[in-house]
């Protein structure tokens, strides 16, 4: 689950959230995205620009971050999630925010 | 960066230092029909109830999923953290003031939808919740991805401001002590 490479499997939503999941966090926000019409929101990510988010995350907010994406999803289906966990909700957003900007930049 | 056409990638970031690993989440998310609160007139528990089972997040977020015009939905889900640093919890008991918790509940997910032109859902435990258990979850589909998390991170601070739920703490040396809110 940690390396990134594609799976052939659909975004497992809460085997994203497990993955963040810290006995020390009381909240973990995600943002999933559907693929649109138009086909917006798939293609390549930046996996340097990720990793430099989810160290800020950690940085900045003491949380845990961590995103799935498909290369090229149907209409409808997920594009992209991206769940953080931190202490407290207002982190476990910015931190959510921070991550969804660098995935979806 | 791997790439494959059609291929699913997920990337973890390292976790803080103080981090500890542990598996809370269970099964997967089964799209609803978007049954959300949306400007209009629902069955207000469909969209915003009190439950004594443990909650599924998924569940929550599936109620809200569904509408092609939202193309972005965020969950938000409080959990029952052991907070050592203070005073170790063991679990926390939930009580509520049932009709009017869900009532209100039900007019936050309403607020929330005119607000952010979204679809709207939330669920609050009662009973006792051990750490690592979600307390409350809360899910908003709307138009883009910070329009989506806007409305449920208000969503949530509606809930700690307005909703009659009270919480006794259960302390590791046995004591117990009564506050408001998830």
């Amino acid at each position: 689950m940690s390396t990134g490479e594609p799976d052939d499997l659909p975004i497992d939503l809460a085997a994203l959230m497990a993955s963040v999941a810290d006995p020390a966090h009381g909240g973990t926000a995600m943002l999933v995205h559907h693929c649109e019409a138009d086909g917006n929101g798939g293609g390549n990510h930046d996996a340097a620009a990720l990793d430099a988010a989810f160290a800020d995350a950690a940085t900045r907010f003491g949380a845990r971050a961590a995103a799935a994406w498909s290369d090229a999803p149907p209409t409808g289906s997920i594009t992209y999630a991206v769940a953080a966990s931190a202490a407290h909700r207002a982190e476990a957003f910015a931190a959510c925010r921070l991550v969804v900007a660098a995935l979806s930049a | 960066m791997p790439h494959r056409r059609d291929g699913a990638h997920t990337r973890v970031g390292e976790a803080p230092a103080c981090a500890r690993e542990v598996r809370l989440w269970t099964g997967c998310l089964s799209p609803g029909s978007g049954r959300g609160y949306a400007g209009r007139i629902a069955d207000d528990a469909d969209i915003a109830w009190l439950t004594a089972h443990p909650l599924d997040a998924l569940d929550v977020l599936g109620r809200v999923v569904g509408d092609g015009a939202r193309s972005a939905t965020a969950v938000f889900v409080g959990t029952v953290r052991a907070d050592a640093d203070v005073r170790e919890v063991v679990v926390l008991d939930y009580e509520a003031y049932a009709g009017m918790a869900e009532r209100e509940m039900a007019a936050i997910c309403a607020e929330a939808a005119e607000r952010f032109d979204a679809v709207c859902a939330m669920a609050h435990r009662t009973g006792a919740v051990p750490v690592g258990q979600p307390s409350v979850a809360a899910a908003c589909a709307a138009p883009g991805d910070e329009a989506a998390l806007d409305a449920c991170e208000w969503m949530v601070d509606r809930v700690k401001e307005r909703v009659p739920v009270w919480k006794l703490q259960r302390f590791a040396d046995g004591g117990t002590e009564w506050s408001q809110g998830a």
